[in-house]
């Protein structure tokens, strides 16, 4: 094996992954020595990877050892860290802190409907229904356009059993203009709990028409004309709401009475075994004690809570109190992936990479990991030169997805990178195996090239240009944007 | 809604204020115009002077929110109903002075009871849950079953004014269990009266799971415990009964049980038992005729509400709301979910008409109770009756609801819908408490079907049917000769011109109680009764015809002639 290109960062990966250096020590990154076809090669596997990320719909992206790196300063040490044990804490404390949350916002937020939203949520999961209102109804004059509240509003209202101002609230958004398949449901149900079965029915004809591959309303349609006694249109209604894809309890027992009704009882039979298996179905925590329940649920809340009121201060650009948020949710559930993967794009943002590092190595040591979750990993450790990290993450993501092309890729990539030219070669073979693109074919042309395998090159550059010609807007992708800010 | 506020906010003790604050309001606020019924608070003036316990001091006992109905009967067959109401002993960690004992008032025809519990000698001192009557020795009298944490209790009407306690010799004590809606049927038709009791869970004091919240322990939900199967006694003729619960079928499923009804649902002239489980399926025991029960609620369509959802069943009424000469139900349940109205299609199947038929949404975040149909204002269309509230100081924790909230009164349209009339009808539903059993009868035979509501730890609210449209009447009491005495189980149908009315005989109704034994039937502006149809329990069916009006007859079976 061609070893001439060995670099100081080939030599880390001796160190085992949980001694890796600190992203601190890393050194400054070599500039690549990749001739043209190298790059060429990095650069389509950036797009490969960039494209897999936006199909897939989540902000991963592989970013390669930057050409300026020599030009960067060392990153800093990071700054946090995360207990993988959940902190303790009693219900009366959760509720207080909830209260608080709901409180600081207030006091920092008073104008901004977003925040007062979150604050209105904190007291309607506390059952606290006036406050959430008075909150509400403060979002609602600060937003009268904005939906979120008035939907909020009316659902409190109709578990106080005020549903007749739920449909005032939802009928003036729908006044307003305002129309999504939520606010449909809402309203048709509200109507129908009130007896106004009928308006319920024509309400949600008209929203199927305009928003028609939508289950649930489906279901509710054949709900409200099983009311009306309009059996016929009622099957069809909750056949509709099967093909889409319910399989609620509430479809099968509604299709159950309406067999039953229409007389076709081994139907009805049918559907009403298919709701006793659903009713048979115990909750996860069924046998755990009430304390236990509430306490979890009460957790539930307030690091649900703590996420949105993060995701408010961000978005105002308070960035240390977003953080604190944040951070103070993941000590109550170190294994919410979705709050480590916020702060994760909030720590990117601020290019605080190795803190970054912290986070999506955390994230990829939950149970299961995630596939997406190691790409990420291993676009953070890349930037940070920690090729081990990069390594086992992309292993990991072959062993969670061994179809998919990309992880195959990035390590063909990755091993080109250090001149471990003959597994670049066997990776990049593996990626044009799952999945044949311009990027696995430079790639592969790359490593033979390299290994002195030209006729072999030749043909990969020859499979590549023949694919760029049937995809020509890959033949000269952009550049792959880099950690640095726009 | 701002309107509700203040009255809400009163305790019994300001009743008198309440009234007139609220006829006041009722003035001033023309949206709220006065109801066709008028339900006066008198307890006051009725001289009752129980005060219901539920025996507990915090401690958060499911035993303690699961308190407890009432009876109205006639237990001296002078023709006046009389009150009798079950108490709560003092559970474990209470320290009582007196200790609380069931109380039976005798109706002295003025507006004023009279206790005569000592005299009876029904001062049972146990747990009472629950609480029946039936002659179940056809001596012409009517005898009280009791259910209780803890052993039964079986009454024997010695019919002069004072009763036996037989439970041992009868033998039906159904062990050491939390009892919960009783009932007396005829299972198979041979004239005497069977007994089923249902049961709850399989709470005791060692397994008592109490629940922190702040300051306080609520209940646990009856999740926290293993529910028990109900009980089925066969009457064996000879004054005692035997345990027929594993051959009859009743024994095959376990739940938590609640309120009972017994009734023919399906019309083939059987009677069925619909039991409310709490947090579980309801059960339907459909009979084959001869004893044998097959649970069948999910194919009736009674186990769960139109979502599916397994409600917390409370009570359980049957009534023919829509006169379409078949029995339909409403079970009451637990805080977030809507008293359910079942409309009984006939043949089998019923459907939840909650919303077609507008019950008030007003109701969805209490808990429901007692419960009742009964023609308030006469006028042939059976209205609603709804008792509500918490067992914790839920206050604290939810602001929707309230220990101690308004009971609600839904009057029938006559169109299948219902309209709450709650703040328009007057003081009597202006009452703040946290009822439980309610019973539905003609105290003073004026031919209006006044209300009786056990309030939990608190005095009961005695209600006077005050309403006075012109209506006429008909109360039919019926006298079985070879079915069971008090005819529990007949079905009887009202002819009156176009109005055809429907009702059944029932013992144990609502929540965990037992009231109008005497059938009533408004019947708005007809003069006459063309005729009353009774179908007997265990066969035949009989025609009395062209009744008068406004009046109680008696209908003895073979006789073809009613007694007035």
């Amino acid at each position: 094996m061609g070893n001439r290109r060995r670099s100081k960062r080939a030599s880390n990966r001796t160190e085992p992954l949980a001694m890796t250096r600190s992203p601190t020590d890393a050194p400054a990154v070599e500039s690549r020595t990749a001739d043209g076809l190298a790059g060429r090669c990095v650069r389509l596997g950036l797009v490969s990877v960039i494209v897999a990320g936006l199909i897939v719909g989540v902000v991963a992206w592989w970013n390669p050892p930057p050409d300026d790196a020599n030009d960067r300063a060392p990153f800093a040490a990071p700054t946090i860290r995360l207990s993988k044990v959940p902190a303790e804490a009693t219900t009366e404390e959760l509720e207080k802190e909830l209260i608080g949350i709901s409180e600081l916002l207030q006091r920092r937020f008073g104008e901004l409907p977003e925040a007062l939203h979150v604050a209105a949520t904190v007291h309607a999961e506390l059952r606290q229904t006036r406050k959430a209102e008075e909150i509400w109804r403060r979002c609602i004059s600060l937003a009268p356009t904005n939906l979120a509240p008035r939907v909020a509003l009316a659902t409190i209202a109709m578990e106080r059993g005020e549903d007749q101002a739920a449909i005032d609230a939802l009928s003036d958004a729908l006044a307003e203009g305002h129309s999504s398949p939520e606010l449909h449901h809402h309203l048709a149900t509200a109507l129908s709990k009130v007896g106004r079965i009928e308006d319920a029915e024509q309400l949600l004809l008209g929203s199927l028409q305009k928003y028609e591959p939508v289950a649930e309303n489906w279901r509710l349609l054949g709900q409200t004309q099983l009311q009306l006694e309009q059996l016929a249109e009622a099957e069809t209604s909750l056949l509709r709401a099967l093909e889409l894809g319910d399989r609620s309890g509430e479809l099968y027992l509604a299709l159950t009475s309406v067999n039953s009704r229409l007389g076709k009882e081994p139907e009805a039979e049918r559907y009403r075994e298919e709701f006793r298996k659903r009713r048979a179905i115990l909750p996860e925590d069924a046998d755990q004690p009430f304390q236990v329940t509430y306490a979890a649920a009460m957790r539930r809340n307030l690091v649900n809570i703590l996420g949105k009121a993060g995701a408010v201060f961000a978005h105002q650009g308070d960035m240390r109190q977003a953080e604190q948020l944040l951070l103070r949710a993941i000590e109550l559930d170190p294994e919410h992936a979705e709050i480590l993967r916020e702060l994760a794009r909030m720590l990117l943002d601020q290019r605080r990479v190795p803190d970054a590092w912290v986070v999506h190595r955390h994230l990829v040591e939950l149970d299961p990991p995630n596939y997406l979750d190691c790409i990420n990993l291993a676009t953070v450790a890349t930037e940070l030169g920690d090729y081990d990290s990069v390594e086992q993450a992309l292993r990991l993501a072959m062993d969670l997805r061994p179809q998919m092309a990309l992880p195959y890729l990035g390590l063909a990539r990755l091993y080109l990178d250090v001149g471990r030219f003959e597994e670049a070669r066997w990776h990049a073979n593996a990626a044009v195996r799952r999945e044949p693109s311009l990027a696995a074919y430079a790639a592969l042309a790359a490593a033979c090239q390299e290994l002195g395998d030209r006729d072999a090159a030749d043909a990969a550059r020859d499979a590549a240009k023949q694919l760029a010609a049937q995809y020509p807007s890959f033949e000269d992708p952009p550049l792959v944007p880099t950690l640095d800010p726009p | 809604m701002n309107l509700r506020r203040p009255l809400m906010m009163r305790s019994r003790k300001t009743l008198l204020p309440s009234c007139f604050m609220l006829a006041l309001l009722l003035v001033v606020v023309p949206s709220r115009a006065e109801s066709v019924l008028r339900m006066t608070d008198v307890t006051a003036e009725s001289g009752i002077a129980f005060v219901h316990s539920h025996g507990g001091s915090g401690q958060g006992y499911i035993v303690e929110g699961v308190v407890g109905g009432l009876a109205l009967f006639d237990y001296d067959r002078d023709g006046l109903i009389d009150i009798y109401f079950l108490n709560g002993a003092p559970l474990r960690g209470t320290e009582v002075d007196t200790l609380p004992r069931n109380a039976l008032y005798r109706n002295n025809g003025d507006g004023t009871f009279t206790d005569v519990t000592v005299r009876a000698g029904v001062g049972d001192p146990g747990h009472g849950l629950a609480v029946t009557v039936g002659d179940y020795n056809n001596n012409g009298y009517p005898d009280l079953y009791i259910s209780n944490f803890g052993p039964n209790v079986l009454y024997r009407n010695n019919g002069d004014g004072t009763f036996t306690e037989v439970t041992q010799e009868a033998g039906v004590g159904n062990g050491d269990r939390v009892g919960a809606g009783v009932s007396f049927l005829d299972i198979d038709g041979d004239g005497t009266l069977d007994l089923f009791a249902s049961n709850y869970i399989d709470f005791t004091y060692e397994n008592h799971v109490p629940l922190p919240m702040g300051q306080f322990l609520f209940q646990a939900s009856p999740q926290y415990y293993r529910p028990e199967p109900d009980t089925l006694y066969r009457n064996n003729g000879d004054g005692t009964f035997s345990d027929v619960t594993e051959s009859s079928g009743i024994g095959s499923v376990a739940g938590p049980g609640m309120g009972v009804v017994c009734f023919d649902y399906n019309g083939n002239g059987y009677t069925d038992i619909l039991v409310g489980n709490d947090g579980a399926a309801n059960f339907l025991y459909r009979n084959d005729g001869q004893g044998r029960f097959t649970e069948d609620a999910l194919v009736a369509g009674l186990a769960y509400d139109f979502l599916g959802n397994r409600n917390s069943s409370m009570g359980v009424d049957c009534g023919d709301y829509d006169n379409d000469g078949h029995p339909d139900l409403i079970m009451t349940n637990f805080a977030s979910e809507m008293p359910v109205l079942y409309r009984n299609l006939g043949e089998g199947f019923f459907v939840d008409a909650t919303n077609a038929a507008r019950l008030d949404v007003g109701l969805f975040p209490h808990v429901t109770w007692g419960t009742g149909f009964a023609d308030f204002d006469n006028d042939g269309h059976r209205d609603l009756f709804i008792a509500c509230g918490h067992f914790d100081p839920i206050e604290h924790v939810d602001d929707r609801t309230a220990f101690r909230v308004r009971n609600s009164l839904l009057h029938n349209r006559g169109d299948g819908t219902f309209e709450d009339v709650s703040l328009a009808s007057g003081c009597g539903l202006a009452v703040v408490e946290s009822s439980r059993g309610v019973g539905l009868d003609d105290l003073n035979n004026d031919g209006r079907v006044d209300a009786v509501v056990l309030n939990s730890n608190a005095a009961p609210t005695i209600i006077r049917n005050d309403s006075d449209q012109g209506h006429h009447w008909l109360q039919v009491q019926l006298r079985g000769v070879t079915a069971n005495r008090d005819a529990v189980g007949a079905r009887v149908r009202v002819v009156a011109g176009d109005l055809v009315q429907v009702a059944e005989v029932h013992s144990g109704r609502g929540y965990q109680s037992h009231y109008g034994s005497r059938l009533s039937f408004g019947l708005a502006k007809i003069p006459r009764v063309d005729r009353v149809e009774v179908r007997w329990p265990g066969g035949g069916v009989e025609s009395f015809q062209d009744l008068a009006v406004d009046q109680l007859v008696v209908l003895t079976q073979g006789t073809g002639q009613a007694e007035e």
